[in-house]
């Protein structure tokens, strides 16, 4: 079956009241739900409650659904909207635009001062990255992965929810600028610095840990 | 003979990651890219990290969810099913 035949038949089997079809919807997409709605509000019963009326709103607007894009691209752009009216219900949300602005300027990617400023290796590393460990065992894997939930959550919202649609949920760029509405040139530059920043988080992190 | 690509600059490549993972790089700019690579270990060491964050994040998502779908939504579904025209 086609991924569009197999978003259309899901969608039937909800209108005809099919629990199974909503448990399995629930148990695919409310981590990514709950990681979407963590992006712009950041209290964690307030997400809950994000997400929980972000179910509601789909389920609403199901008859709405023509199959154009995939159900999980449908799925996560009611989430974004969902959790931005909540945003704005309780304080000036600041536009779409607005985040592209501040979020996709131009910057280095690694601190200039980590590279020659002159002289015969002008332009190399003056202090080069250490590796990180190797994440062999599944305890450092977990722990590596609790790091870089934390560096995404320390990342502004727009780069954050490029980086979580792209590196995190598999989306395409086309989908993402979709969902949140930019183009992709922005959607590029966004990913680049969001992914520049989890990478110097986590060695900053990884090498003060080292240090202790 | 094959021209020598043109050489990078560390901090030139370090802009150049997320396009070369993506493969959107020029056939020109590629070589450049991996002749760079195969003499700097620094710049090896950054493409590797970005790689661990890369595989890390997609990690993130496969989240198991084998766990039982909350009561109360379920109790959602029940109540837009049962006022939901047919």
């Amino acid at each position: 079956m086609s991924r569009t035949a197999a978003d259309l038949e899901t969608v039937a089997a909800l209108r005809r009241g099919e629990h199974a079809a909503f448990t399995s919807l629930v148990r695919a997409y409310q981590p990514a739900f709950l990681r979407l709605a963590q992006g712009w509000v950041r209290d964690a019963a307030a997400a809950d409650e994000v997400v929980q009326q972000a179910w509601l709103s789909s389920l609403e607007s199901l008859s709405t659904f023509e199959g154009r894009s995939s159900l999980r691209t449908w799925l996560f752009g009611i989430v974004i909207n969902v959790a931005r009216s909540h945003v704005r219900a309780r304080k000036r949300l600041v536009p779409i635009s607005e985040l592209v602005t501040e979020e996709a300027t131009d910057g280095p990617t690694v601190e200039p001062e980590r590279f020659f400023s002159e002289g015969e290796w002008v332009g190399h590393w003056s202090d080069g990255p250490s590796p990180f460990q190797s994440p062999d065992d599944a305890l450092e894997r977990q722990r590596l992965r609790g790091l870089l939930s934390r560096a995404m959550g320390d990342l502004p919202p727009l780069q954050q929810q490029v980086m979580l649609l792209c590196d995190v949920e598999g989306l395409t760029g086309d989908e993402t600028c979709n969902i949140l509405g930019i183009s992709g040139t922005h959607q590029r530059v966004l990913l680049h610095r969001a992914r520049a920043k989890a990478r110097a988080w986590l060695e900053q992190h990884l090498s003060e840990a080292e240090r202790r | 003979m094959s021209e020598r690509p043109v050489d990078l600059l560390c901090q030139q490549l370090v802009e150049l990651v997320n396009e070369y993972l993506g493969h959107r790089l020029t056939a020109e700019q590629r070589a450049a890219f991996d002749a760079h690579l195969e003499t700097c270990p620094p710049c090896t060491t950054y493409l590797e990290q970005m790689k661990t964050v890369l595989a890390l994040a997609r990690s993130l998502g496969h989240t198991d969810t084998s766990d039982g779908v909350e009561p109360q939504l379920l109790d959602l579904f029940q109540r837009w099913h049962e006022k939901s025209p047919r």
